[in-house]
């Protein structure tokens, strides 16, 4: 399983990978083409011109193990493909001059030289080959000039007519290759693309999710510790007593010091780990598939918090140091279990207000989809089982596996099937014109769907069935025609549609695949046609080769894929797992810094047993201020609008503001970066660009417009505000379309027209602004016409 | 509630940082007819010490991954008046905590006269009026205001004085105020309306179990 990943020059992305998988297809193609040509010659007492053949033998053994050679060393050079269908082409053309055709419509004597040279099995794999091995227009010119030379070197007793319909048949070969190389190219470029796009939504969760996480613990941080710190210091006199707070504030700094430990992506490496740090003594049995991908996103995060929490009781209340962890990693299951001989508890009481077994392990597996199961017995000892699916670990793998490539196989198979079947409806076997009619029709809508498809569809499938029963019909309906040919068509066509049903367990395909031969035989008897029980002897090395030809384009399509699967997801994962960890230091230190340069000194301050002056301790109420700012409407904070709110409070304005938490009133996580960087410093983060470039929505303009004017208002109302004023800002979408209200209350700077100092406000689109005021309030409310729901109250009674 | 045997209003302080707490404790000890009584850092400890009090000071985010609601309700159940004493300025927390039925909210950084008023006002069962809370009725979609009602919340809870709300809507100060108890006491006569289906699943979006529309 894990060998296709090995030594795969796979950064060219899918074209290159299909390069490889047509190299593999062509290597095996022109290896059994050769091999059967080979038995003819040495084998059918029939076969004549024997020197031409074993040197045409030569020449295609040759190329053969030089396209087998190109598929060894895995290169993507076309040098063997280009000499195997060079060969083949230059042989078709000029066969008509070596081995002159027999007399239409004469089957061959038995015993006598066969009439269509062996090794002519092998041109409908040089065509095939030929858009591989130089460019889809080679392929059409190819076929375009195959066609004339067929047309020219018509035997005499073949007519115009029913010359240049053989002519078009055997181009509408070639060009139908060509769609089919297309349709190859083009599908794969597409599964290729959503596998891109996936992981770069993937990507972007991933950031959003790193952003707010760090948030949250940023907040909690500078509630539980910064926040108190500060104002015990404003507040105390005599800090140099105050030996609570020293600590505090050494204990702030050390938490501010460094972003959280990014979580691992290693689960066993970091469930151990967790036990150490509590002091337990572990067993451990640990199972990981080698071929697993590293495990990273919530769901391991999740398995990982799970556990840890698991460990937690163990050390808690367990009454035991030992514990044993289960680990099992596969791409079936991911496990782990907890278990210890210690005290057990009885599950069905258990404290409502102990919150470790329902949210610290229930809940969190629930959120990704897993689950847990604690059993526990009273003085036994208690074991906790902590279960995935498997895709929550690696959830990208999971949707690549079911696109990919599986749809190629069939359609590449009823591709290929007609071409034997317009093969063998030649001039020399059709006596009805009105067949030939359709074999031209279909040949041509065929090619013209295979030309204008973008990809496979599930209308693929349902063309495929469709072709395939036209076919059958049409062949029912020949009328005198060679012995074999039933079974000409009847084996290629019950090997592809056979190879098909069993690859994509389709129903239809397997009912054709069934029925296809009786429906033939019948068809034939029922129209009179001769049906000989000839065996499929007759045919068998074209149904070899296509067959062949198929399967190997399938497989190696498959494993191409596979490896583009596994580097590209290799790829995306360290490029998550590298920003997640880039953007939580980022985030850390634009809040650390948003916080102000001097809160960091000032607790190192803090940390000393000295008096604080009293400018100190208006310092530190002001940088209180503003942690609470940060705290409380950091997703809003701007650099300019950090600066109004500090000078206003220098002026001695009193500023509250508040900010529900964006991501509590619905905002998307793209929506909500789109607003927090709208409030970045001059500097966004690395990924601004990614977000921006992000599909953007009437919703996110609309948000991100919203803040700017708010934070545009905020900022009018500070300078307009007076010493001794209260200013409030409130962020609160609320039902209705209401999402702002700024006040002022005290002294404010009264001009003659109002709207004069909202004038200098950019109200964005969307958003309105409407104000009113008397003598010693003023009350700013910002709307917008289309958030939320439409249920507006009056603003004014 | 009834208060001690003295008249002197006994007062429980939970918060995970005791020592943020000191200056405050010393404060209000300081002030007559004020005694804290107990102090413990989480809701469950202080329920365990079994310590009676006629109000709770309430951090609102305690150390030990206890869910604000759940800790105002465990303390609502034993009759006692919540008062949150918190820097928390975070409207969703504020409001579950106000859905649990604490009586009211004081910033940690206000001064100790405010934070004496509220104990007094608290500890008297009336429920206190801010902003803060105002501005949680503002967001309820499902609480059935007057219009009235409904315009002074909106004004109040956009920080406006009772005095510039009176003046706005060309009322007095008294009618205002009579305006936004009659919503507190709507608010708190049903806590956690759900009358109607419509209301019941906005209550089942609003805790998550239900996505929103």
């Amino acid at each position: 399983m894990t060998s296709y990943r090995r030594d795969l020059p796979v950064d060219g992305g899918w074209s290159s990978v299909f390069h490889l998988a047509m190299s593999r297809a062509v290597a095996t193609a022109a290896a059994i083409g050769t091999t059967v040509f080979a038995t003819q010659i040495f084998r059918d007492p029939r076969a004549s011109h024997r020197e031409a053949n074993l040197a045409l033998l030569a020449v295609f053994a040759g190329t053969t193990l030089w396209a087998i050679a190109d598929a060894w060393r895995r290169s993507s050079g076309r040098g063997g493909a280009r000499a195997f269908a060079g060969a083949g082409l230059v042989v078709a053309l000029i066969s008509p001059l070596v081995f002159p055709p027999a007399p239409p419509g004469m089957p061959p004597p038995l015993p006598g030289p066969i009439p269509y040279p062996a090794f002519l099995h092998i041109v409908p794999i040089a065509v095939f080959v030929t858009p591989f091995a130089w460019s889809p227009t080679a392929g059409i010119a190819a076929s375009v000039a195959l066609a004339l030379v067929t047309f020219q070197q018509r035997a005499p007793s073949v007519g115009a007519a029913e010359g240049a319909l053989e002519a078009f048949v055997s181009m509408g070969v070639g060009i139908f290759c060509v769609a089919l190389y297309r349709l190859l190219l083009r599908t794969g470029a597409r599964v290729v693309r959503d596998q891109r796009r996936a992981w770069l939504a993937v990507g972007a969760t991933t950031r959003q999710d790193a952003r707010t996480q760090e948030r949250e613990r940023w907040d909690a941080l500078v509630h539980d510790k910064v926040l108190g710190t500060l104002l015990l210091a404003a507040r105390t006199s005599a800090w140099s007593q105050e030996s609570g707070g020293q600590a505090l504030a050494a204990d702030a700094l050390d938490a501010l010091a460094a972003p959280a430990a990014e979580t691992g992506h290693d689960i066993p490496e970091l469930v151990v780990a967790k036990a150490r740090a509590l002091g337990l003594e572990l067993s451990t049995e640990i199972h990981v598939s080698a071929d697993l991908p590293m495990a990273t996103g919530p769901g391991a995060e999740a398995l990982v918090t799970a556990a840890t929490e698991a460990l937690t009781n163990v050390a808690r209340h367990a009454g035991v140091r030992h514990a044993q962890v289960a680990i099992r990693l596969t791409r079936a299951e991911s496990l782990v279990s907890v278990r210890d001989a210690g005290v057990g508890f009885d599950a069905h009481h258990v404290p409502p207000n102990r919150a470790g077994l329902r949210k610290g392990i229930h809940a969190v597996m629930a959120s990704v989809g897993g689950s847990a199961e604690v059993t526990s017995v009273p003085g036994q000892g208690t074991e906790v089982v902590l279960r995935l699916p498997p895709e929550a670990t690696t959830p990208a793998r999971a949707r690549l596996d079911h696109t990919w490539l599986r749809p190629l196989l069939p359609w590449l198979i009823a591709c290929i099937l007609p071409l034997p079947v317009i093969g063998a409806l030649n001039v020399d076997a059709v006596r009805s014109g009105w067949v030939l009619v359709g074999t031209l029709v279909v040949t041509l809508g065929l090619v013209a769907a295979l030309w204008s498809a973008r990809w496979v569809t599930r209308w693929s499938y349902a063309a495929a069935v469709a072709i395939l029963a036209l076919f059958t019909v049409s062949a029912a309906n020949l009328a005198d025609p060679h012995p074999g040919w039933p079974w000409w068509i009847g084996g290629a066509q019950n090997a592809a549609v056979g190879v098909l049903a069993f690859r994509t367990k389709l129903a239809p395909t397997t009912v054709a695949a069934v029925g296809s031969l009786p429906a033939l035989l019948m068809g034939t008897w029922l129209s009179g046609g001769s049906v000989a029980w000839v065996p499929v002897m007759e045919a068998w090395p074209q149904v070899l080769v296509w067959a062949v030809v198929g399967v190997a384009l399938q497989r190696g399509l498959a494993w191409a894929g596979h490896a583009l699967s596994a580097s590209e997801s290799a790829r995306a994962r360290a490029a998550v797992s590298q920003t997640r960890s880039r953007i939580r230091e980022a985030e850390f230190a634009r809040r650390t810094v948003a916080l102000g340069g001097a809160v960091v000194p000032m607790l190192h301050r803090l940390g000393d047993p000295r008096d604080l002056t009293d400018t100190e301790r208006r310092e530190c109420l002001r940088l209180e201020a503003a942690a609470r700012d940060e705290l409380v409407a950091g997703q809003l904070m701007s650099r300019e609008l950090r600066e109004a709110v500090a000078a206003a409070r220098e002026r001695g304005v009193a500023v509250e503001l508040s900010a529900v938490e964006l991501s509590a009133v619905g905002l998307s996580a793209v929506e909500l970066s789109a607003v927090e960087l709208s409030a970045a410093d001059a500097a966004p983060g690395p990924d601004a660009g990614e977000v921006e470039g992000a599909p953007s929505s009437d919703g996110t303009a609309g948000w991100v417009a919203g803040a700017k004017t708010f934070r545009a208002a905020v900022s009018a109302a500070l300078d307009a505000a007076g010493a001794g004023s209260v200013v409030t800002a409130r962020w609160r979408p609320r039902p209705g379309c209401r999402f702002a209200s700024i006040t002022i209350v005290g002294p404010w700077t009264a001009t003659p027209d109002f709207s004069a100092w909202l004038s200098g406000v950019d109200a964005r689109a969307g958003v309105e602004l409407e104000s009113s005021y008397d003598e010693e309030s003023v009350l700013v409310s910002l709307s917008c016409r289309t958030t939320l729901d439409a249920e507006p109250l009056e603003l004014h009674a | 509630m009834i208060q001690g045997d003295s008249g002197t209003i006994r007062i429980a302080a939970i918060d995970d940082h005791p020592a943020i707490l000191s200056g405050v404790i010393a404060g209000l000890n300081s002030i007559e007819g004020m005694a804290v009584v107990a102090i413990s850092d989480s809701v469950t400890a202080f329920l365990e010490s079994d310590r009676e009090v006629d109000v709770v000071l309430l951090d609102l985010a305690l150390n030990d991954d206890s869910d604000v609601g759940a800790n105002v309700a465990a303390l609502r159940t034993l009759g006692l008046p919540v008062l949150l004493f918190t820097q928390e300025r975070r409207p969703n927390i504020i409001s579950r905590a106000f859905r649990a039925g604490a009586a009211g909210i004081v910033g940690k950084h206000e001064p100790l006269e405010a934070l004496a008023d509220a104990v007094t006002q608290v500890a008297a069962g009336q429920p206190l009026l801010n902003a803060e809370w105002a501005s949680i009725i503002d967001g309820e979609r499902v609480l059935e205001l007057a219009p009235r009602e409904a315009e002074a919340v909106r004004l109040y809870a956009a920080g406006l004085p009772v005095k510039s709300v009176a003046r706005r809507m060309g009322l007095s100060q008294e009618t205002v105020k009579e305006y936004l108890m009659r919503v507190r006491r709507k608010y708190a006569a049903v806590g956690r309306p759900a009358s109607t289906k419509t209301a019941l699943y906005m209550r089942a979006v609003e805790d998550g179990y239900l996505d929103p529309p």
